[in-house]
């Protein structure tokens, strides 16, 4: 097997991660298996060195797993507002503002469940009326629903409406 | 901010060793990653653009209490010596000392809350406190959040908080304990400790060295996912590693103990390197430092009994040698610089 990364030298080293169920394979050559772990800096303890480094595989392999499933045959986005095209932000693995989510959001989807394995968030909302209980997050997702189906967004209002579900079975379980 | 005015800080999570030495939890800390969504991540921004950003935020926190007693510093006027003292004493990240003229760490006065203006994300908030406190941490972390939400934080319904790196989105949370893990180390548990961590979406390695080999026998636990559960779920999910691995130690560190008289050798022979080198590098200063702490909390008897481990290991660091030697110094003269000041300090406890 050739290593994923170069695609060049045999593949040695093998990393195999499992993360909440989700499992993602890694094949790489030592030399590049030595390179993506190379800049962790002594003293350092943030996280990035070897999430960050893996990160870059994570995204190159993206295409593929796209290709699949059709995605890739439509146009591939650029971001509206920023200018990152999808293809820059596979190779360094940084969106350039708030709005590439937007505009990449079924492209990215699948690589969020290789990282987090979950693509959808839970935990506080910010804003000036920022949420104080499950009733009202509760409250405040039902209105999002509604406004996400009248608009069409479906995709988000799936979202919605499971993070709703996931609520209301914690608040029935506190009860 | 200079040198002296940095180092006169206190250190909350190296202080206090002394009064309770049974902690293998050295410290926790919580970091919040943050952007403001009317402005292009850190890397497409303008100079314009981060210098706007900055100004945000020094609007936003000049007013609110939690932020009353901070000092603002500009990380590109710093000298290198101040700029790695801040690193040692991890109140920022290395990747911050590359510093443009926009970057601004805000620090608070009783060394617990840094926040990096700049850093890969607009905002990096950081509470930092000593043993296993990560609820607390995150308690703190989520007050000043909410106090900066003026800022228009960028946010998505479905994907939390929006981050530069794909890796931090959602919660935005890293929530990490250093913990101390000779015993482990020794008895060669650490590769697969290691190993099984990225089953549970958490990652254990060495805080200051690579993975199995840490310098000092520090290791770092933290969470690696940082979206699909809450932040107090994953906050609660690193405590509860940290907490196992506390008691994997203990174990680890009876079983040594109770054995041949091989590790009481090590630790007397630590106690003579530190005391009598004329050189000594930081990995030899940091493991010998971790048998004697090892000793103390193991109670054996012995001059190290009386060692305020916390401030001798931050002392031995390399840009703390050099503020107390005043100016930078050569590797070779911070070996010897370094020899001299745990000389004094431990000659102080025959």
């Amino acid at each position: 097997m050739l290593c994923e990364r170069c695609g060049k030298k045999n593949a040695e080293v093998h990393i195999r991660q499992t993360i909440q169920g989700a499992v993602s394979e890694h094949h790489l050559c030592r030399d590049c298996a030595r390179e993506l772990t190379s800049g962790w800096k002594p003293g350092s303890d943030f996280l990035e060195f070897s999430i960050g480094s893996f990160l870059e595989n994570l995204c190159k392999s993206l295409g593929p797993e796209l290709r699949e499933q059709g995605k890739m045959a439509q146009a591939v986005p650029s971001c509206p507002r920023c200018g990152l095209d999808f293809e820059r932000f596979r190779k360094t693995g940084r969106f350039g503002c708030a709005d590439c989510y937007q505009a990449f959001r079924e492209w990215i989807r699948p690589l969020f469940t290789r990282i987090h394995g979950s693509e959808t968030y839970r935990g506080p909302v910010p804003g000036p009326g920022a949420v104080k209980s499950v009733d009202d997050e509760l409250e405040r997702l039902k209105m999002q629903l509604k406004d996400a189906v009248s608009e069409e967004r479906y995709e988000l209002a799936a979202a919605l409406r499971d993070r709703i579900r996931i609520l209301e079975g914690r608040l029935r379980d506190e009860r | 901010m200079n040198a002296d005015q940095i180092l006169a800080l206190p250190v909350p999570w190296v202080e206090g060793g002394q009064e309770n030495p049974s902690d293998v939890v050295i410290s926790s800390r919580v970091r919040l990653a943050r952007n403001l969504s009317r402005f292009p991540f850190v890397n497409r921004a303008t100079p314009e653009e981060k210098a706007a950003v900055l100004e945000a935020v020094r609007q936003a926190i000049q007013h609110e209490p939690l932020f009353r007693e901070c000092a603002w510093c500009r990380i590109g006027e710093m000298d290198p010596v101040s700029k790695g003292i801040l690193v040692e004493r991890r109140l920022m990240s290395p990747d911050f000392l590359q510093g443009s003229q926009e970057r601004v760490l805000v620090l608070d006065s009783r060394g617990i809350v840094s926040v990096m203006v700049n850093e890969e994300d607009h905002l990096r908030i950081q509470v930092l406190l000593g043993r296993m406190a990560l609820c607390e941490a995150l308690r703190i972390a989520s007050a000043i959040d909410r106090a900066l939400y003026c800022l228009d934080f960028a946010f998505d319904p479905e994907f939390g908080f929006l981050t530069s790196c794909p890796t931090n989105v959602g919660t935005g949370l890293r929530a990490s304990a250093m913990l101390h893990l000779p015993a482990l180390r020794m008895s060669g548990a650490m590769p697969e400790i290691i190993a099984q961590s990225g089953r549970l979406g958490l990652v254990v390695r060495g805080a200051y060295g690579e993975g199995t080999t840490s310098a000092g026998a520090l290791y770092q636990v933290s969470n690696q996912v940082t979206l699909g559960l809450t932040p107090e779920e994953l906050t609660e999910k690193v405590e509860a590693v940290g907490s196992r691995l506390v008691e994997q130690e203990a174990r680890a560190r009876s079983a040594l103990l109770n054995g041949p008289h091989e590790l009481e050798d090590r630790i007397w022979r630590a106690w003579g390197t530190l005391l009598y080198a004329r050189r000594l590098g930081l990995a030899e200063a940091m493991e010998c430092l971790s048998l004697l702490r090892m000793a103390q909390e193991a109670g054996m008897k012995g001059p190290f009994e009386k060692l305020a481990w916390g401030p001798l290991f931050l002392a031995v660091q390399p840009a703390h040698v050099q503020a107390r030697r005043g100016r930078l110094l050569t590797e070779a003269e911070t070996d010897t610089a370094r020899a001299e000041l745990v000389r004094d300090a431990l000659g102080c406890l025959r």
